[in-house]
């Protein structure tokens, strides 16, 4: 299995005001599938997500990535980790204002070893007439375009999503979502997404529910199709 | 980072106030004792002492009082010997009490610390034993000079002492060639320094051999302009402190604000006005600034005042005084780092809320430098310069202080570097080893040189200058000048010039200048010929002849002996002796005295370059420490992160010390005597 996560437990605070956020989880999930993490404000699915991108540090239980365990590792061993494995989006883009579209995504190509061709990535997203155009100059779903390109660039094996499209309208949300499944079909990406929307599940190949810190529901989705030709009133 | 500006402003302002303060109390303290001693207007020389008739009749016109003195070898160096005073240039007694017996002496306060003479000590000066009656000081002698043009004075091996009038009269029959006819004088009834120079110079078949006007005196005055000097740099050091601090502190609240706009906007959305904003955000910087200036006033009073005065209480004769704070300083500190912290603050706090509400809450992104073609760089390079413009404003700062830094530095080390070099510079260009004062037209010994030597004075951009002319023979062996005899040429002489005088003064070869007597009545044009390198004092020199008739009007005269080896002191009558030694001596003295200024000058830009660097990196990395986390998030190392934000200021730095070198040696001219 491409990611074993057993027993995972985190709480914050202290004492009365401890909080357990992540309760005792444990989940597989293959190589190459979309897992969609889904639940309710404040079910944990986020905090989960942190874990798994090791920008967080879990209380006990492990978390085996390709076969390391990346509980066990220290500080600059979890740098290589996110720079070897991972690609983040996240749900306010989180560009760096004062870099252009193509230094933004350079950001990222400079740390990868076998990158992507980065003209072919812009054409791909469709940002090659604003690839010098500053973050403010970009509407919503051109910067999430450009995050992508951030975090694809380097063929992460792993792509975290959280809420990639909570914060843009429901036809830009679709391109995106689009745009994310064909890179999956495209390059084989791991791909988990937290999400809110249970109507996007559709495109997960398998599908958990979090409520109150623990899995509710772990599931292969038997019912996969795309997300091309979903309409706005679903999104 | 406030307690770090209010530690800035409290040693940074505390030193100015109080070495100000110490040297404000220094220069009323010296005024005070020159008004309790009756300080003369001037003092004269003659060759013939002057009789009591002749000085009774002009007694409507002027006060004129014996101050006769010879150089005498004591125990340790030598002492310039008065009798006692009567109601000129009394002295101060700071301890003990003036000479009554035949076998007592007053010592000046400096050379009794230094070797260790107090009340009761023996003492031999002239071969004769003297017990110390009292210590203290004598108002025309504040900087204890052997000669009028010395740069500086050496208090351990010269200064001064007074004996009664008893055992100046048996000192006068031993040696009465050694005794200089000296007089002090003060004017009556407004005459003139002309008047009572024509006094002293148609006396009696006489000759007066020197004049100086107290004005000019540099033994009398030299302490107040090295204090006047020391208050303007210091002062506006201080006004460029306070600039660079609130700058800095500004910086930091539009940061703050920067953070805290969604409230300010809010707060603007209900009402409140941008007077009541600016006001909450300045509030905190205003106490600061006002905090500072108020320790500063109490670090400088109890800490600083006796510290930074303490080069000039040792270098110079006077009596000791009690620091008080003028009211100048108090308002100065009270009121300035505020005001200036105020006006910056609102003017850059205004620009920053001047926006609406919405515009405040979600201002536009600026993205500074979008202009820029970068295409062709790296990726580092281009996110470095994106981030240089970016902090812009913390760069300039940075780069300010750098620079502030950088001239403190340099300054403090060329103070240093100056007098060692003309330490070395003696060696090379003083060949004599003895000059000696004599009288009278004797036989030159043998191996000695003649020479006619006056004390000249020039006008300077700042002050008038001490020169020295030297007389010398057409080919002597101690000097590399020209001085072939030419006379004058419509009345114009000569002479060669030192390079120290040429560089000082901005004099080239074929300039006419003009020069003074030490009492500023008499003047002398000179054109320069060559210039020589000679390093001590300011000099120039001219053919011996020359130089006699141009001061004496008459030919075949010499004062002066310069020697390689120690003459027979009772083959010639020598008023004064002088050794090249006593030139190195002295500038240890003068590196001595200045130590504490040039260790301040260094520590003061250590702290600067330190303190600013720190404040505006820390403060751009906090502003930046959003892209830090999405780039470790991203998989940068630290080392990484650190080569994009550190490295980059890293170069500017350098880049920033490199530039600042050159000018701030501008400042510091190399070859600088004085």
């Amino acid at each position: 299995m491409f990611i074993e996560i057993k027993k995972l437990n985190k709480s914050y605070g202290e004492g009365d005001n401890k909080i357990k956020v992540i309760n005792n989880v444990s989940l597989d999930i293959e190589k190459g599938t979309i897992c969609m993490i889904i639940g309710a404000s404040g079910s944990g699915k986020s905090t989960f997500l942190n874990l798994i991108g090791a920008m967080d540090v879990a209380d006990s239980g492990s978390i085996v990535i390709d076969g390391k365990d990346i509980t066990k590792l220290k500080a600059a061993k979890l740098t290589d980790y996110r720079r070897e494995y991972l690609g983040y989006i996240f749900q306010f883009y989180n560009l760096i204002p004062d870099l252009t579209v193509l230094e933004n995504i350079e950001t990222t190509q400079y740390l990868g070893k076998d990158n992507m061709d980065i003209d072919e990535l812009i054409r791909l997203l469709g940002l090659e007439e604003h690839k010098n155009k500053f973050p403010s100059q970009l509407s919503g779903g051109q910067q999430q375009r450009c995050a992508i390109g951030r975090a694809l660039v380097k063929k992460p094996s792993i792509l975290l999503c959280d809420e990639p499209t909570g914060a843009l309208d429901s036809k830009t949300s679709q391109d995106i979502l689009e745009l994310l499944e064909e890179l999956n079909e495209k390059f084989g990406t791991t791909i988990i997404m937290v999400t809110h929307n249970n109507d996007i599940t559709c495109m997960a190949d398998h599908i958990v529910v979090f409520s109150d810190g623990k899995i509710v529901r772990s599931s292969k989705n038997k019912n996969k199709r795309s997300i091309k030709g979903m309409r706005n009133s679903a999104l | 980072m406030y307690l770090a500006i209010f530690i800035i402003l409290a040693i940074g302002l505390g030193t100015v106030f109080g070495g100000n303060a110490g040297d404000d109390s220094m220069i009323q303290t010296v005024e005070q004792f020159f008004d309790d001693a009756s300080l003369c207007d001037g003092s004269a020389s003659v060759l013939y002492p002057l009789s009591e008739d002749y000085i009774e009749k002009s007694s409507d016109r002027f006060l004129v009082e014996e101050a006769f003195y010879t150089d005498m070898e004591a125990s340790v160096g030598t002492l310039r010997v008065f009798g006692s005073r009567k109601t000129i240039n009394t002295p101060y007694v700071e301890n003990g009490r003036l000479p009554e017996g035949d076998n007592e002496i007053f010592l000046e306060k400096h050379y009794a610390d230094l070797n260790g003479y107090t009340c009761g000590s023996s003492i031999i000066a002239g071969e004769k034993k003297y017990t110390v009656s009292g210590t203290g000081c004598l108002p025309d002698y504040v900087y204890v000079l052997k000669r009028i043009n010395d740069m500086s004075s050496h208090t351990a091996s010269f200064s001064t002492a007074i004996v009664s009038e008893e055992a100046f009269s048996e000192i006068k029959e031993e040696f009465p060639e050694k005794i200089i006819a000296n007089y002090f004088f003060i004017l009556k009834n407004n005459e003139t320094y002309e008047s009572v120079k024509e006094f002293f110079s148609s006396a009696e078949n006489n000759i007066c051999t020197e004049f100086i006007n107290s004005d000019t005196n540099p033994r009398i005055n030299t302490y107040k302009e090295d204090c006047y000097i020391v208050k303007r740099a210091t002062f506006i050091f201080a006004v460029i402190l306070m600039i660079v601090i609130s700058y800095v502190m500004c910086v930091f609240l539009q940061n703050r604000i920067e953070r805290e706009r969604k409230y300010i906007g809010t707060l603007s959305a209900l009402g409140y006005r941008k007077r009541e904003l600016i006001f909450h955000y300045l509030g905190l910087p205003l106490i600061i600034s006002e905090a500072g200036g108020i320790d500063s006033l109490i670090a400088g009073y109890f800490i600083f005042s006796k510290m930074l005065t303490k080069d000039s209480t040792d270098l110079y004769s006077m009596p000791d005084f009690k620091v008080s704070m003028p009211l100048y300083i108090i308002l100065f500190a009270v009121i300035v780092p505020p005001l200036i912290m105020f006006v910056i603050g609102t003017f850059m706090l205004t620009r920053k809320i001047a926006s609406t509400p919405n515009e405040i809450i979600k201002p536009k992104h600026k993205a500074p430098g979008t202009k820029l073609k970068l295409s062709g760089l790296s990726y580092i390079t281009r996110y470095r310069t994106r981030q240089f413009f970016k902090e812009l404003t913390g760069n300039a700062v940075m780069i300010f202080g750098v620079f502030i830094s950088t001239v403190l530095l340099i300054l403090g080390y060329s103070i240093y570097s100056s007098i060692k070099k003309y330490q070395s510079d003696i060696d090379g260009t003083v060949k004599y080893k003895y000059m000696y004062y004599v009288t009278g037209n004797d036989q030159v010994p043998e191996g000695a040189e003649k020479a006619e030597i006056h004390n000249l004075k020039y006008k300077g951009s700042i002050s008038d200058l001490d020169i020295t002319l030297f007389g010398i023979s057409e080919n002597s062996r101690f000097f590399t000048a020209d001085t072939a005899e030419r006379g004058a040429d419509n009345d114009v002489y000569t002479v060669s010039v030192s390079d120290s005088f040429a560089e000082k003064c901005g004099i080239h070869e074929n300039d006419v200048f003009t020069v003074t007597d030490t009492s500023g009545i008499d003047e002398y044009t000179l054109k320069a010929g060559e210039i020589v390198p000679y390093s001590v004092g300011l000099s120039v020199f001219i053919n011996i002849n020359d130089a006699t008739l141009m001061i004496n009007g008459e030919r075949d005269h010499y004062n002066t002996l310069l020697t390689e080896n120690e003459i027979d002191k009772d083959s010639v009558n020598i008023l004064a002796a002088y050794t090249s030694v006593e030139y190195t001596e002295a500038a240890d003295s003068m590196l001595e005295s200045l130590m504490l200024i040039i260790i301040a000058l260094l520590g003061s830009a250590a702290i600067i370059f330190v303190t600013v660097l720190f404040l505006m990196l820390k403060f751009m990395t906090d502003k930046a420490k959003n892209n830090i986390s999405l780039l470790k998030i991203l998989g940068y190392h630290s080392n990484e992160v650190n080569k994009i934000y550190l490295g980059g200021e890293t170069y500017i730095i350098i880049i920033a010390i490199l530039l600042s070198l050159p000018l701030g040696t501008l400042n510091c001219p190399p070859k600088s005597r004085q």
